[in-house]
């Protein structure tokens, strides 16, 4: 929220005659229909080029740490919804994935791969929302409109889950909820089978390879490898720049340990790339859930934890890979039931730091690309 | 008795002018919104009336009640409070050349072109005083990326006219073709109702020039997407970057005037390819010796006449209905590609056949063999413009390699080496400063 | 596009915790060696759950060490920044990653209570600029040689740090109304309305010539030094204009 001492100061510059042309300050947001919620820009433009960027967060801070804080191990699970708002379900299993490290169990089978299940289709869910608003923030507005088609099916589905279709409250400590209802199964394979016959491809044809889309984005933001780890970035960002990092091969959990995962990288870097690796990623989503709806063993869904969870003194860093990057809970625990500290370590927030060394040069049309590359998510920005 | 059918003319031609702009904007907009409903696998809107169709009056309606604000906004209010009226009434005026038949037209000016051009430019001195007078950043962006913009694409549009222009000095009656000396034929004509003629002439029925110079279509329509300021060139009210451009701090009214210049800029823009390229109000059923002959001079003229109406208006919406349709489809370009476009290539391009088709009509050889050959130069033109945009739209926006010459990037950096990160001191002076 | 899965199949591949083991024997073998050089003193050295091993490190010495680990083990990315109330001391908490490698470190850096300031690590790793902001900002840690130390997520006025153990409650805040219906008593507007917005422009740092709707909300700024007289320093010429028949 503390704003920039910078954007107060006025920049001159000397024009060929002598003329001083004075740089523009302007506040991009925080209500704009493109930076994805309530971030704001303090953008210092020499006409239309952004000599100089300064991200304020902080509009949605809910103090989602502190809550945690005070709630049962339990109930922590619902406040973790909100974080990444638009990842719920990856967002609880991180949180149930660091108490269950803390208490040192281990979820059934089944849960296990009800959880990778879940999360590979909340993976989609949001993948499909960062490529229809990218779609909308170079201007094409028919992506966004068969995105949100294609999410309406799993959302229905996890409301048919957990009874809530965006804030799921589906995760326990030690499994899930509920079993699958009736027909959810038969249903879920329908939707992977109407998607990748007709929603991926009607994405491909709309957006890849058109040529205005392949002008704005190729080349555009371009970042690093080095540069990238130098920052944290995490998750599709990262993968295209080429380092291929991803905590469900190289640190696995829960069942990816059985399921293994390809991982999507792309050399590029720029933004091109980063949406290509969603798709991509999509793809690979939609093959890990078919694995799933093969290899789904029978028995509990869920261990015996009892009501009120006192896990022993410690503490513990669970990670899993969230849509967005390394979805990190670094728990601590007294022994009592409530944690003591529970910090979330959002990737949306790591990735956002590289902003104004990308923008930096740009073209002020590039800011809101670069933006919607990077996919964050104002609610685990600010927390 | 010759009075008063002047004075009926002139009522039916003002009422049918003022009242069709109006109302096409109307029909347009729910048009698009259904349009682009059915492409988007929505419904558009439905509660309104059957279909949805008083959703368009209701919102006029709306649009009328609403509060003008400007009193706290400008620091130059007659500019804010002048610039939609500035932007309205030249999309007004232009109507009056339209050829919607050949007795509606508003005034069959000879110089229908000429004017049709020098009104549509006046607009961009209306974006230009929005974006000025509204005290507002984005404002002033948006209405500086439209001066460029329309300025820009004004050229490329009148010269993209210049090809059918040429076509009716061929075409024009006594001109037997193939001789050298220009004189001996009558010159070609700029008034949009002789264009039209020209192309109900020999030697086929109907040689609508977009037979001839489909590039020329191509081309004007492409400019009339950018000077309408629509997608993919609606970069002056782009939403994702600058919220509305110059229509940032308009309300009420004010705002629907701009609203509905854009759309009466739209009917226009369709209105002059259809009569410049696709043949104005000729089609089947409109022929004026058979009506005339079956029933008798006024009613043979009247029915006519509707005929000829109704196919200018269904050849106008068939343009209109791409218009939609591109929207639904591309996404937004950057100024600077913009601006490349309209100077690196629409411009040449346009010169090129103005060239070649000046070339071809010298010729010496039979009028309907210019023709022929002159036709298929530009369809050879067009097929090497969108061809050849693919390769040279693959040039990366920051001038690297096109992306067909473009090797591949180093090899993955799994496990980087273990080293500084190069770039984190700069960084740190980057915040420092 | 990797097609080739990386790992074989469920059978083959090892658990993660044999795996965890031999791998993490190097790390461990490495730091007992070094760090005491480094550190001057023996360092603590635990194996924690998720297969990530945790030292503690002395505040003074953390810039060595992290230059050791960065340059000499290959940590190239820092994770996370998280600090700690631990009541007696502060914890500033590290977490760091060698992508080449495959491990996860978690430092820990035990700081005094009452003036908890800990070397940044920004010249390291450039992911520590934000970081390092969030935990000044909710937990009250100074990371000295930070380039940009300035609160993140809260009002740059806010008084304490919430996430440290002793803060109880927020000072009440009464927010202007975040509106554009101004009350009929506030209607006045005019210099007084100017002089409100102008004061409320300087606050928001938006430069002098930044518009400011009336609807625009203010953070409580006004409504704190109305109430308390504290938090931020009242402007002698500004007084809420409803409030001017009062005499006040």
């Amino acid at each position: 929220m503390a704003t920039d001492q910078t954007s107060e100061a006025r920049l001159y510059t000397e024009g060929p005659e002598g003329l001083r042309s004075e740089e523009m300050i302007l506040n991009m947001g925080p209500q704009h229909p493109s930076t994805h919620g309530v971030l704001r820009l303090v953008l210092t433009l020499e006409g239309e080029t952004v000599v100089h960027c300064t991200p304020v967060i902080g509009y949605l801070h809910r103090g989602i740490e502190k809550i945690l804080e005070n709630r049962p191990y339990m109930g922590g699970i619902r406040y973790m919804d909100n974080s990444d708002y638009l990842s719920p379900m990856l967002n609880e299993t991180a949180y149930a994935g660091a108490v269950e490290q803390l208490m040192g169990i281990e979820p059934p089978r089944r849960a296990q791969y009800i959880r990778l299940l879940c999360n590979e289709l909340q993976r989609i869910a949001s993948h499909l929302v960062a490529i229809g608003t990218y779609g909308l923030d170079l201007g094409a507005f028919t992506p966004i409109l068969y995105t949100f088609r294609d999410r309406e099916g799993i959302m229905d589905m996890f409301e048919a889950l957990g009874g809530s279709r965006f804030n799921v409250n589906y995760l326990r400590v030690g499994g899930v909820l509920h079993d699958f209802p009736a027909g959810w199964l038969q249903q879920c394979e329908q939707w992977l089978d109407r998607f990748e016959r007709m929603g991926l491809p009607e994405l491909e044809e709309l957006i890849t390879g058109n040529e205005i889309f392949d002008a704005r984005t190729q080349g555009v933001g371009y970042i690093d490898p080095r540069q990238a780890v130098a920052y944290g970035l995490t998750g599709p960002i990262l993968r295209a720049s080429g380092v291929s990092f991803d905590l469900r091969v190289d640190r696995p959990y829960m069942a990816y340990r059985e399921i293994p995962v390809n991982v999507q990288t792309r050399q590029e870097g720029d933004a091109f790339a980063r949406y290509r690796v969603r798709m991509n990623e999509m793809y690979e989503s939609v093959r890990l859930c078919r694995v799933v709806l093969d290899k789904l063993p029978g028995g509990a869904i869920s261990s015996r934890t009892p009501i009120a969870l006192r896990p022993p003194r410690g503490e513990t860093y669970f990670a899993l890979e969230s849509s967005k990057g390394e979805q990190g809970i670094y728990l601590i625990s007294d022994g009592s039931e409530y944690p003591y500290r529970a910090k979330i370590r959002g990737p949306s927030f790591v990735n956002l730091q590289i902003l104004p060394e990308l923008l930096r040069g740009y073209k002020m049309a590039d800011v809101v690309a670069i933006l919607g590359s990077i996919d964050v998510v104002l609610g685990e920005v600010d927390r | 008795m010759s009075v008063l059918f002047n004075v009926i003319h002139f009522i039916i031609v003002l009422a049918f002018s003022l009242f069709f702009l109006l109302n096409a904007a109307m029909v347009l907009v729910y048009l698009e919104r259904k349009v682009m409903a059915l492409m988007q696998d929505r419904v558009g809107p439905l509660h309104n009336g059957p279909q949805g169709i008083l959703q368009s009056p209701f919102d006029v309606a709306k649009l009328l009640l609403k509060e003008d604000i400007f009193r706290g906004v400008s620091k130059d209010p007659l500019i804010f409070q002048l610039a939609p009226v500035v932007f309205f009434a030249p999309v007004l005026t232009a109507f009056v050349v339209l050829p919607f038949s050949p007795y509606v037209t508003g005034g069959a000016l000879a110089t229908g072109v000429v004017y049709y051009v020098a009104m549509s430019s006046i607009d961009v001195i209306g974006v230009f005083m929005a974006g000025w007078g509204s005290n507002s950043k984005y404002a002033l962006i948006g209405g500086l990326r439209s001066a460029a913009q329309m300025i820009s694409y004004e050229l490329p549009l009148v010269l993209a006219l210049v090809g059918p222009v040429m076509l009716t000095s061929v075409l024009a009656p006594g001109c037997g073709g193939g001789h050298p000396n220009l004189g001996v034929c009558s010159v070609g004509s700029i008034s949009f109702t002789q264009i039209v003629a020209a192309q109900m002439r020999a030697p086929a029925p109907w040689l609508w020039f977009v037979i001839l110079q489909p590039l020329g279509l191509l081309i004007y329509y492409i400019c009339g997407l950018a000077e309408t300021n629509r997608s993919p060139f609606d970069l002056p009210e782009a939403e994702s970057e600058l919220v509305a451009g110059y229509l940032t701090e308009y309300s009420g009214m004010r705002w629907a005037m701009f609203f509905l210049g854009e759309y009466g800029n739209m009917t226009i823009v369709s209105a002059v390819a259809t009569a410049v390229f696709l043949g104005g109000w000729s089609g089947p059923g409109a022929a004026i010796e058979f009506w005339t002959g079956a029933l008798g001079s006024f009613w043979g003229q009247v029915i006519f006449n509707i005929f000829g109406v109704g196919w200018f208006i269904a050849k106008m919406f068939v343009l209109l209905i791409v218009f939609i349709w591109v929207r639904a489809t591309l996404p937004r370009l950057r100024a600077d590609q913009l601006m490349q476009y309209a100077w690196l290539i629409l411009m040449p391009l346009t010169l090129l056949n103005i060239l070649i088709t000046g070339a071809l009509l010298l010729l010496p050889v039979g009028q309907t063999a210019q023709l022929w050959i002159s036709g298929a130069a530009n369809w050879l033109l067009l097929l090497i413009f969108v061809f050849g945009l693919r390769r040279i739209t693959g040039v990366s926006p920051l001038g690297r390699l096109p992306r067909w010459m473009r090797k591949r990037a180093a090899s993955p950096s799994r496990g980087l080496a273990s080293g500084a990160p190069p770039r984190s001191e700069r960084a740190l002076a980057g915040q420092r400063s | 596009m990797d097609l080739a899965p990386r790992l074989g199949t469920p059978a083959e591949q090892p658990s993660l915790l044999a795996f965890d083991r031999a791998h993490l024997a190097e790390l461990v073998d490495d730091l007992s060696q070094r760090l005491p050089e480094i550190v001057g003193h023996p360092v603590p050295i635990q194996r924690m759950g998720g297969g990530a091993v945790g030292i503690e490190v002395p505040a003074e010495s953390l810039p060595d060490v992290a230059r050791f680990l960065r340059d000499g083990l290959g940590f190239d990315m820092l994770t996370s920044v998280s600090g700690v109330d631990m009541l007696d001391h502060v914890d500033s908490i590290y977490h760091l990653r060698a992508l080449g490698r495959n491990w996860l470190l978690q430092i820990r850096v035990k700081l005094p209570a009452d003036k908890p300031e800990v070397p940044s690590l920004v010249g390291l790793w450039s992911s520590a600029n934000w970081l390092e902001r969030e935990e000044f900002d909710l937990v009250g840690i100074t990371y000295t040689g930070h380039p940009d130390l300035r609160r993140i997520m809260l009002d740059d006025e806010f008084q304490g740090h919430p996430l440290l153990k002793s803060f109880r409650s927020t000072p009440t805040v009464v927010h202007d109304p975040a509106t554009t219906q101004v009350p009929p008593d506030q209607a006045i507007a005019g210099e007084q309305q100017r002089r409100v917005e102008r004061v409320v422009g300087k606050r928001l740092g938006q430069g002098q010539e930044e518009r400011l709707h009336p609807g625009t909300p203010t953070f409580g700024n006004m409504a704190i030094f109305q109430q308390t007289g504290q938090g931020v320093e009242p402007d002698e010429t500004v007084s809420r204009p409803g409030e001017m028949g009062t005499g006040s």
